[in-house]
C-alpha cells in the first residue's frame, strides 16, 4: 500500500507516466523483455497463446532456470507499474502475461454482466472452495433455471471467457465438460470489486484485509507482499 | 353530435365534401398564413422574438376578452401598451407592431375598424392553440429525458380524456401514451447504471417511480374506458403491451431505488470480519437473472464503485489482459515507404514459366548391386567378428601367411585368441577376404611355447592364408 501511494503522489499528472518511469527500476534488458510481453499479451496476436513463456522471458533476460531471479524480474516490474498494470506468470500453461487494470466505469462495457456472473462463480468455486475444476452441467443447474435456452446463452458466455484468457477446458477422463480458471481469471477481479461485491452479499461493511484473506490473495506471485510490509 | 352518431369527431372520418371540414381546413391554413411570416431565418436565429410577438397577440386576446379597461383605438395604442408592459424593445418598434397588424388583418385573425382594433373569434381560437402549444413544449423541455417520456405519456392520458370522453377525436392518444411509456422504460434500463454511479441520483429515480405509479393508474383508467368502446378488440394487443411495459417499467425503478437504498445502508452498518461463503454463492445465482430486485449485479456494483466511496475503488475495476498494437519499427516504415514509392503495378498478365529440372536416375547393374550388398553383410559380419588384427597381420605379412603362424603370432600363443582368431579367419574366407592355399615355406621358426597343440597330423595348421579381394 505504501507502494501505491508513493506512486500516486507522482503520477498525479499523467497515469502512463509510470511506464516512463521504468527504465530506473529494470535493466535493459529487464525493460525489453517487458516490453515484449506487453506486445504478446493481445489476444488479437495470437489466438490462444497469450504473452511469453517462462523459457521465452529467461532467455531474453539472459537467465537460465534461475527461480530467484525470474520472480525478482516480475516483482519488480509490478512494483514500478502496480498502478495500471500486473504481471503474472501462470505456471500452469507457461505464460508471462501482462493485466491492465480497467476503471470501473469502462469495466461495465468489457464483459457481460452475465459472464462476469459466470467468471465469479468459478472464481469463488475454485479459490475459496479450492475445487480443481467446475461443472458445465454444474453451472447449468445454477444459472440456467429461469431463463430460456440457458444452455446457449452459458455456452456463449464462457466462450467470451475463454478468449479473453480467463478459463481453459478442464481436461479429464470422463466426458463431462469441465472448467478450470487460468492466472489470468484468478487475476482479474479487482480488489475492490470483491471487496463490494461480497460486502452485497454479506449486507454488512467488510474490511479489505478480511476479504482478501477470504479469497486466498496473499502472497500471491508478482503481487505486493502484503506480510513483508506490515513487519 | 357525440350521442347522434355515437363516433367521435374526426377529420379523417368526415367526406372531403363536408363544406365544416373545409372551414376547418381554412382555420389551418389561416394560421399557416401568419406562421410564415414567423420563420423566417431571423427567428429562427433568436427565438425571443417570437415571444414577443406572442405577446402583442396576447395583448389583443386580452382587450377582446375584456380584461383591459381601455378601448384599443388603432395599432399606435397597441403598441403603447405593449411599451408600457415590457419596456422599451428594439426587436419590437412601432412598425414591426404596425406590419404585424398588417398580417393579422390580412388572414381575418383580426378586424380593423375606425373605432378600434378588434380580435376575431377566428383569431382567439388560434392564439389559444398557440399559447398552449408553446406551454405544453416548455414544460416538455423542463423536464429530463426519462421523465420528458414519461411527462408525454401523462399529457396523453389527459388529453385523451380532455377530448376523446367529450366525442372529440385527440387522435391516437391511447398508443401514443404505451409509446411514450415504452420509450420511457426503454430509456430507464439504459440509465440505470448511470443513476447507481451517481449518489445524488435516489430523488431522480424516485420522481421517475412516482410518475410511473401515477402513470399506471391512469393508463389503466383510460383503458378501462376504451374496452367498450368499439375498436378496443384491435387495440387489445396494444394494451397487453402497454400494461406489461408500464409494470416493468414501475419494477425497474424500484429495484433501482432498492439498489440505491441497500447501498446507503451498507455504508452505515457495523464493519464485520466473518463471512459467510454459502450466501455468496446464494447471491451469484439470484442475481444472474433477477434485474428487478434489491440485490445488485455485477455491472451495477462497478457503477456504485463509480462513486469512489472507498479510496481507488473508481479506477480499480478490472483487470484485463491488455490489446496493444504490435510497434512498427523504423526498419518497417522504411520499407513501407520504399513499397509505396518504388511500386511498379504489373502491367501485363502474368505468364507463368514452367521450370522443370531432370536428373538422371542413378543406375546400378546386379553386379554392383550384389556387390554393395555384399559389402554392408562384410560390415555387419565384421561388427560381431573382429578381424581387423588379422588383416593387419596379413597386411605385415605380405599378403599371406602360414595358419598355423598367424594363428600363433597373432594370439601370442593363448588359447583363448587363437580360437577366436581362427574365428576371425572363417569370417574372412566365407565372406570371400581371405582363401586358403597349399602350405607355403615358412618365413619364421615356430615358436613353442604355447599353451596348445595341433591335433595328431592334422593337415589344416599348414594351409596357408591368402588376403583376397572380393570380386567386384
Amino acid at each position: 500500500m505504501e507502494e501505491k501511494q508513493f506512486e500516486q503522489e507522482n503520477q498525479k499528472v499523467n497515469p502512463l507516466a509510470a511506464l516512463a518511469l521504468l527504465p530506473s527500476f529494470l535493466s535493459k534488458e529487464e525493460e525489453l523483455t517487458f516490453m515484449n510481453i506487453l506486445f504478446s499479451s493481445s489476444a488479437r496476436v495470437r489466438r490462444d497463446n497469450f504473452g511469453l513463456s517462462r523459457k521465452e522471458v529467461e532467455k531474453q533476460l539472459g537467465i537460465e532456470k534461475n527461480e530467484k531471479e525470474f520472480h525478482l524480474f516480475i516483482s519488480r516490474v509490478n512494483q514500478a507499474i502496480s498502478r495500471y498494470f500486473q504481471l503474472i506468470y501462470d505456471e500452469n500453461r507457461d505464460q508471462v502475461v501482462v493485466l491492465m487494470r480497467v476503471n470501473a466505469r469502462g469495466a461495465r462495457g468489457v464483459l457481460p454482466k452475465e459472464a462476469m456472473a459466470i467468471l465469479m462463480y468459478i472464481f469463488y468455486e475454485q479459490e475459496v472452495l479450492q475445487h480443481p475444476y467446475t461443472l458445465f452441467s454444474q453451472m447449468l443447474e445454477a444459472f440456467g433455471h429461469e431463463s430460456f435456452q440457458a444452455n446457449r446463452k452459458l455456452q456463449s458466455n464462457i466462450d467470451i471467457l475463454m478468449k479473453i484468457g480467463a478459463l481453459e477446458p478442464f481436461s479429464s477422463n470422463s466426458t463431462e465438460e469441465a472448467y478450470r480458471l487460468t492466472a489470468i481469471g484468478k487475476h482479474m477481479f479487482s480488489d475492490s470489486f470483491l471487496r463490494r461485491f461480497t460486502e452485497f452479499t454479506q449486507s454488512t461493511q467488510l474490511n479489505m484485509e478480511d476479504v482478501l484473506k477470504f479469497y486466498k490473495r496473499y502472497n500471491l506471485e508478482g503481487r505486493l507482499d502484503y506480510d513483508s510490509l506490515e513487519t | 353530435m357525440a350521442e347522434m352518431d355515437g363516433k367521435l369527431i374526426s377529420i379523417f372520418k368526415e367526406s372531403t365534401t363536408s363544406s365544416e371540414l373545409h372551414e376547418a381546413m381554412r382555420d389551418i391554413v389561416k394560421l399557416a398564413g401568419v406562421l410564415k411570416d414567423m420563420s423566417d431565418e431571423d427567428y429562427f436565429q433568436s427565438p425571443v422574438k417570437l415571444l414577443k410577438v406572442l405577446r402583442v397577440l396576447n395583448i389583443l386576446q386580452e382587450d377582446a376578452l375584456g380584461l383591459s379597461k381601455l378601448e384599443m383605438e388603432n395599432d399606435k395604442a397597441l403598441y403603447y401598451r405593449y411599451r408600457n408592459i415590457y419596456g422599451e424593445d428594439e426587436e419590437m418598434t412601432f412598425d414591426d407592431v404596425k406590419h404585424l397588424i398588417y398580417v393579422l388583418g390580412k388572414y381575418n385573425w383580426i378586424m380593423k375598424t375606425p373605432s378600434g382594433i378588434k380580435m376575431r373569434s377566428l383569431g382567439k381560437r388560434l392564439l389559444d392553440l398557440l399559447i398552449r402549444l408553446a406551454n405544453d413544449s416548455l414544460a416538455y423541455y423542463l423536464h429530463d429525458d426519462i421523465t420528458r417520456s414519461l411527462f408525454q405519456a401523462k399529457r396523453d392520458a389527459e388529453l385523451s380524456e380532455a377530448y376523446d370522453d367529450k366525442g372529440i377525436s385527440g387522435g391516437n392518444k391511447l398508443a401514443s401514451m404505451i409509446r411514450n411509456v415504452e420509450e420511457a422504460v426503454h430509456l430507464l434500463k439504459d440509465r440505470e447504471l448511470e443513476y447507481l454511479a451517481n449518489r445524488h441520483a435516489l430523488t431522480q429515480v424516485q420522481l421517475i417511480n412516482s410518475l410511473m405509479e401515477d402513470l399506471e393508474v391512469k393508463m389503466s383508467e383510460r383503458i378501462r374506458a376504451f374496452e367498450t368502446f368499439e375498436d378496443s378488440l384491435a387495440l387489445a394487443n396494444l394494451f397487453q403491451q402497454g400494461i406489461y411495459t408500464i409494470s416493468e417499467g414501475i419494477k425497474i425503478s424500484l429495484g433501482t431505488i432498492n439498489k440505491i437504498v441497500k447501498f446507503t445502508n451498507l455504508q452505515h452498518t457495523e464493519q464485520s470480519n466473518s463471512i459467510r461463503p454459502e450466501l455468496i454463492r446464494t447471491y451469484i445465482i439470484k442475481t444472474f437473472n433477477n434485474p428487478y430486485d434489491e440485490d445488485p449485479d455485477p455491472h451495477q456494483i462497478l457503477s456504485f464503485m463509480e462513486q469512489d466511496q472507498y479510496q481507488d475503488e473508481a479506477m480499480d475495476g478490472i483487470w484485463m489482459p491488455v490489446k496493444f498494437a504490435a510497434p512498427l519499427t523504423a526498419e518497417d516504415i522504411l520499407g513501407g515507404i520504399d513499397y509505396i514509392e518504388n511500386y511498379e503495378p504489373a502491367v501485363n498478365e502474368i505468364v507463368e514459366m514452367p521450370f522443370v529440372e531432370y536428373q538422371e536416375p542413378d543406375e546400378l547393374s546386379d553386379e554392383e548391386i550384389a556387390a554393395k550388398m555384399e559389402e554392408t553383410q562384410w560390415k555387419m559380419t565384421k561388427e560381431n567378428i573382429p578381424t581387423e588384427h588379422i588383416e593387419r597381420y596379413l597386411a605385415t605379412a605380405g599378403g599371406q601367411a602360414q595358419l598355423d603362424d598367424l594363428l600363433i603370432e597373432v594370439g601370442e600363443g593363448k588359447w583363448g585368441d587363437v580360437l577366436q582368431s581362427l574365428l576371425g579367419v572363417a569370417a574372412m574366407v566365407s565372406n570371400q577376404r581371405a582363401e586358403f592355399d597349399k602350405e607355403i615355406k615358412r618365413s619364421t621358426k615356430l615358436e613353442n611355447d604355447k599353451d596348445w597343440e595341433w591335433m595328431e597330423d592334422d593337415p589344416h595348421g599348414r594351409k596357408a592364408v591368402r588376403t583376397r579381394k572380393p570380386k567386384s
